[in-house]
């Protein structure tokens, strides 16, 4: 248990996640994907929730591609928008990690073989949202990932906002058993619902635990 | 070396278990007892567990049966059937008959229409109220004020439970309802009491249904000619209304049927949807009344027309339970010609209030009939009356009805009422107005036996409901304090604890019965002696558990860690499952989403595993493995009736079909070949492939095998697979190879296996030349009680195997290595002890529902009780059916000590490593007792619920039988399992402290150095 501990401590460095007015900015940004999910909603995802989703990829990479450059690429000393590229490799990344949220979806229940579909599309506006800002942040860095996985890390509002993203998903497949016969309990509009509302959720909570951090930190300088 | 993967970290790690800690003598805790702390021999400490475990299964048992009996009403079902000719000597002054059986039939033909859900004051005038139910239903009220001698309209009073099922079967064979009609066939919804749609079947009479289809499931072969439609969906209020209307006055016309039923929805879907106080209802309820005058304008002479609801329903629309306006209904009859006798309370609004199996023997009567068999109901007075108010008209039918009620209650066993019957049929002909006095006679007589009956029969109990709920509670309650303990407390309070409880116990529950025999509980209390004193037992056990525990323990109970947080909330998720119908009716798709996060939580729990760990990559691995089995097991499926067209049936080779598709056998074939392979794989790696092992495996192999064949044998006789062959074509000689097989496996898993089980190892000595010297190693030393009990839990695997279709067989066997990796994966992560039964007390449940079953009747598998047998017979029977549905649940329970047993080397006090099994599987159990009682109150608190009978009730039932299973499983796997492996490793490496053995010789990884000194 003792090296466990120690491992826990011992996360590798801290976070390089800015803070400060890109903390205000990301919680535009989630209220912003709010809205997005409420447009993905009045464009009739009821009706057709494969095609609506899908439509609804590409705006959702730009914005999350525009937010990792301009907010989260946001560091002292350089230019806005130098990581654009860094951001390109994210999102193809994380494209390709949307099998491993594919396969985790079909794990936790997912029909593996109908609605195949709808499935592979939730699974990757999964991935962008919690993967994509996670590839920007810290690359391919294997003990990150490590640490990442296991979770390990602290918890600052990139890393929150994912791990959120994923809990809201979990938390989106409670309705769908319910006996409503309403058109959104179709399989997978709760669980997208879920992991947006769970991205902003996790930004808040993320941008708390900050706050009270850095609070608790300068409490004690002064002291 | 007999352990690859470091043999010293893996000693070090079961080091640091508690109960070796505290056997060795090394930094144990402070024991909360204020004396010092006695450990007791190891014999005693076995002796004890048994004894708190069967004490365990009584106290559930009493605490079930309360529930049960206060809950589920059950009543003997008889099968008898009422002779057409039945000529009766007691009679007096018999009329003479023509035609017809037991009486002249009064009408030719007759309507009946069904308004499911009519409450009486929807259709009676209610002056000055707006509601918008009332007033809207008027053509009863009108009719039966203006012509009285045609319309008869009253009160029509519902036995509880209002649901339509069985209020079906109470207007249709004159008996109370009963949630378990026992002694019926449970498999299936269809009637077997006699009843008057059997009647005219019978005699070649026709009857028509159209409407709700609970009729069709119920009489479907007796009918002519029906136009069933589905009942369940609430939401539609109009499909099957306008069914009723395009079908019934078609068939009344075209004369084909005597008998013409009508089962309108309408008005109740519009309760249950909106409530009575809507619009909806107003609309509904004018429409009917439309329809009631359509009907009887084209009524002819010779018709009876029927009108009645089957229940009312409360204020929220909803109906159910035994509310007054739950079980007031209406009931309205009428012909054109003049039939009936006047109501004299009409000017006053006074209606005669009836009950509804009354109508069983009016209806019978009036159409010439025999009465059913089972019936307690009385004819109708003003039916038989007449016009004219004739007493010997009526006095004939009571008579009847007397004879038959008599001749059912000798037939069911009751007492004789004190000679009440020989008192009724004593007639004294002198006296004026005899026939007014036979009459009041009679009916005093049926009214009598009614109410008896209905005492027995027909209430929800709640003082033994509210009783139940006590026990169970307190058994969890008991259970959990138990298990919170230190271990050491554990094992050292064990005697005391179980001498405190079990002397008071055994001085409370004969005082409770002599109290209760004498009366002493006054007149109101609700139980018998018997029952006193199984609360009593209850009552004591408390008494003395909570006398020694709060002297000693109040204040030393285990802080909850983070494990015990887990713990917490998998098992709240479980529980809360029931307050919901729809989360209850996808119990198991939920079940399956919960393992998976289990999973999930393992798989991170892995990662976070320093990277030094030699293991982390097997539990990462496992713990995959673990998410895998799982996705694999939630494939196979059995549709309940509520899952709709949302769920496809995988279990049966089609949704329609109940045989397995011919591939299954072939993969039960593959998995005869892989499992043997998979749990060599885990004995291997702690070198326990060796001693008893060896012989296990190969038995395992020729187990599977042989089920595989007899269900390959199976695919014949289903006339699955057809083969030229004579061989395979002879079915009587198939169907006695398949038993024989059966018979063989069952006796070879259950009783010769483990037989042999209780005289092996799975150890072996080697010896080796090492430095020119020659030395001997134990192999399998460092897993000497966990490989061994794995092999008992394989014995247990087989026999449930044998009786699992082939699907749940493949089911099973993923179950098997679900379980085995599960068990690896948590002694690597080291988990909290209280975690591990709990994730196989889930596991358990989720493969229930793998293996074909439901928490309904109609899919318990019934054909599996002549796996082995041809004919019912105890105990074949029943093990197979038990064996197959509980099949999941005794296997986790089984494989419980294996958590704690598993790859560790023998131990110095085995009392403690006993307590520390025995507490496992007192976690197990606690929360099988936690779900059991969760469905117990949700099924009493939605008693009204639309589908108790059809969801919760089931699945209370389930609970309670997998709590007491569970139970039985649990004396059997302490007192046979744990206790014969700890006393066999006991005897053979001496680990008792006097020996020489010592603690730090145990981590050295040459162990056959001590073996040699042993020697």
């Amino acid at each position: 248990m003792a090296t466990r501990k120690a491992a826990k401590t011992k996360a590798n460095g801290p976070a390089h996640v800015p803070s400060g007015p890109s903390q205000v900015l990301a919680v535009v940004y989630g209220t912003l994907l709010l809205v997005y999910l409420r447009f993905i909603f009045s464009a009739g995802i009821t009706h057709d929730p494969a095609k609506v989703m899908t439509q609804a990829l590409p705006g959702l990479l730009l914005l999350h591609m525009g937010y990792c450059v301009v907010v989260l690429g946001n560091k002292p000393g350089r230019k806005i928008g130098t990581d654009v590229s860094t951001a390109m490799i994210a999102a193809a990344l994380s494209v390709f990690f949307s099998v491993i949220i594919f396969g985790l979806l079909v794990l936790f229940g997912a029909p593996a073989i109908s609605l195949v579909h709808n499935t592979f599309v939730c699974a990757m506006h999964m991935s962008i949202l919690a993967v994509l800002p996670l590839f920007f942040t810290y690359h391919l860095d294997s003990k990150v990932w490590a640490d990442i996985i296991a979770m390990r890390r602290p918890l600052d509002h990139v890393y929150a906002a994912s791990v959120c993203t994923l809990i809201g998903a979990w938390l989106g497949a409670i309705p769908i058993p319910y006996d409503w016969d309403r058109p959104w309990q179709q399989w997978p509009i709760t669980i997208l619902a879920g992991a947006y509302l769970g991205y902003f959720v996790g930004t808040l909570g993320g941008i708390a635990l900050e706050l009270t951090k850095s609070l608790c930190s300068k409490t004690k300088k002064t002291e | 070396m007999t352990d690859r993967l470091g043999p010293e970290e893996r000693q070090m790690a079961a080091a640091q278990r508690a109960y070796t800690a505290a056997s060795r003598g090394e930094g144990i805790e402070t024991p909360a007892v204020a004396y010092v702390p006695r450990t007791m021999s190891f014999e005693w400490t076995w002796k004890y567990f048994i004894g708190l475990f069967l004490w365990m299964v009584l106290y559930d048992a009493i605490g079930v049966g309360f529930f049960t009996r206060g809950f589920l009403l059950s009543r003997s079902v008889l099968t008898d059937v009422s002779p057409s000719d039945w000529q009766l000597t007691e009679l007096h002054e018999p009329p003479h008959i023509d035609n017809g059986c037991w009486t002249e039939p009064k009408f030719d033909k007759a309507i009946m229409l069904v308004i499911d859900a009519l409450r009486f004051d929807f259709s009676t005038p209610q002056p000055g109220s707006n509601k918008p139910y009332h007033n809207a239903l008027t053509v009863m009220s009108e009719l039966n004020q203006n012509q009285p001698n045609k319309a008869f309209l009253s009160k029509f009073v519902a036995d509880p439970p209002t649901t339509t099922l069985q209020r079906l079967k109470g207007l249709t064979t004159g008996s109370l309802p009963t949630f378990i009609d026992a002694g019926s066939n449970f498999a299936g919804s269809e009637i077997d009491e006699d009843n008057w749609v059997y009647q005219m079947w019978a005699l070649n009479q026709t009857v028509y249904q159209c409407g709700d289809d609970t009729w069709d499931a119920l009489f479907g072969k007796y009918f002519a000619a029906a136009n069933p439609y589905d009942s369940l969906n609430v939401w539609d209020l109009y499909t099957v209304d306008n069914g009723v209307k395009e079908h019934l006055l078609p068939a009344y016309k075209s004369g084909n049927y005597r008998m013409s039923i009508g089962h309108t929805l309408g008005v109740d879907h519009a309760g249950h949807r909106y409530g009575p106080d809507s619009p909806k209802m107003t609309e509904k309820l004018q429409e009917m009344d439309e329809y009631i005058r359509e009907i009887i304008d084209s009524l002819d002479d010779d018709t009876l027309l029927i009108v009645f609801g089957d229940h009312g329903m409360d204020s929220k629309g909803d109906h159910g339970g035994e509310s007054d306006l739950e079980v007031d209904a209406t009931l309205f009859m009428y012909s054109k010609k003049d039939w009936v006798a006047p109501n004299d309370q009409i000017s006053e609004g006074g209606y005669p209030s009836i009950p509804q199996i009354d109508l069983v023997p009016t209806l019978s009567l009036l159409m010439g009939l025999p009465i059913p068999f089972n019936n307690l109901g009385s004819p109708i007075a003003e039916a038989f009356l007449g016009p004219n108010k004739d007493p010997k008209a009526l006095a004939n039918v009571l008579q009847l009805t007397s004879a038959q009620i008599e001749n059912y209650r000798q037939k069911y066993g009751f007492d004789d009422l004190g000679g009440l019957y020989k008192k009724t049929v004593k007639v004294d002909s002198s006296k004026a107005g005899m026939w007014e006095s036979i009459v009041s006679n009679h009916y005093n007589f049926q009214r009598t036996n009614l109410d008896q009956c209905r005492s027995l029969w027909a209430q929800f109990d709640f003082a033994s409901i509210f009783a139940g709920f006590a026990i169970i509670g307190s058994s969890l309650i008991l259970m959990i304090l138990y298990s919170r303990l230190p271990i050491l407390d554990v094992e050292g309070s064990l005697e005391k604890l179980c001498n405190y409880s079990g002397l008071s116990a055994f001085m409370t529950a004969p005082a409770f019965y002599a109290l209760a025999s004498y009366g002493a509980f006054g007149e109101s209390w609700p139980f018998d002696a018997l029952w006193t004193s199984g609360l009593g037992f209850c009552v004591g056990t408390l008494l003395g558990y909570s006398i020694y525990y709060i002297r000693h323990f109040s204040k030393k109970l285990q802080r909850a860690e983070i494990g015990t947080i887990a713990v917490i909330l998998i098992t709240l998720i479980h529980v809360a499952l029931f307050t919901s119908n729809s989360f209850t009716i996808w119990e198991d798709n939920i079940l399956s989403f919960l393992l998976s996060t289990i999973g999930f939580g393992l798989l991170i729990n892995a990662a976070q595993l320093p990277s030094s760990n030699a293991n982390r990559a097997k539990a990462i691995s496992h713990s995959i493995m673990f998410l895998i089995l799982t996705r694999t097991s939630a494939v196979s499926r059995l549709c309940r009736e509520e899952h709709g067209d949302k769920c496809s049936t995988t279990f049966y080779s089609s949704d329609a079909s109940s045989v397995s598709a011919p591939y299954t056998v072939a993969l039960l074939i593959l998995g005869a070949f892989l499992l043997p392979l998979l749990v060599k794989g885990f004995l291997i790696e702690s070198g326990s492939d060796h001693g008893s092992a060896k012989f296990h495996i190969w038995g395992l192999f020729g187990v599977m095998m042989s089920v595989a064949v007899y269900w390959f044998l199976d695919l014949f006789v289903t006339e699955q697979l057809k083969w030229s062959d004579p061989l395979f074509g002879d079915i009587e000689l198939l169907s006695n190879m398949k038993l024989t097989i059966a018979r063989i496996v069952l006796g070879v898993t259950l009783l010769a296996a483990n037989v042999s089980w209780m005289f092996g190892l799975c150890v072996e000595v080697k010896y080796t030349k090492k430095d020119g010297v020659n030395q001997a190693q134990i192999l399998g030393y460092s897993n000497v009680y966990g490989a061994q009990y794995l092999l008992l839990v394989l014995n247990f695997f087989g026999a449930i195997l044998l009786v699992s279709k082939p699907l749940g067989g493949v089911m099973m066997i993923i179950q098997m290595y679900h379980i085995m990796t599960t068990i690896d994966l948590l002694h690597i992560l080291e988990t909290p002890a209280s975690i591990g039964p709990v994730i196989l007390a889930v596991l358990g449940n989720a493969y229930f529902f793998s293996t074909g079953h439901q928490a309904t009747i109609p899919s318990v598998q019934w054909d599996i009780g002549f796996v082995a047998t041809n004919t019912i017979s105890f105990p074949l029977t029943h093990l197979a059916l038990v064996l197959n549905s509980l099949g999941p649940q005794i296997l986790s329970t089984v494989s419980t000590p294996l958590l704690v047993l598993w790859k560790i080397p023998p131990v110095r006090k085995s009392s403690l490593l006993f307590a520390s099994c025995g507490q496992s599987m007192l976690v197990s159990v606690a929360y099988q007792t936690a779900v059991t009682l969760s469905a117990a109150v949700f099924a009493t608190h939605f008693r009204r619920h639309l589908m108790v009978w059809k969801i919760f009730a089931p699945r209370y039932m389930l609970g309670g039988l997998t709590l007491i299973v569970v139970d039985v499983v649990a004396v059997l796997v302490v007192g046979f399992g744990v206790g014969n492996i700890i006393n066999h490793v006991k005897k053979t490496f001496g680990t008792d402290a006097k020996k020489t053995v010592t603690a730090n010789t145990s981590l050295k990884s040459d162990l056959g150095e001590q073996w040699d000194a042993l020697q």
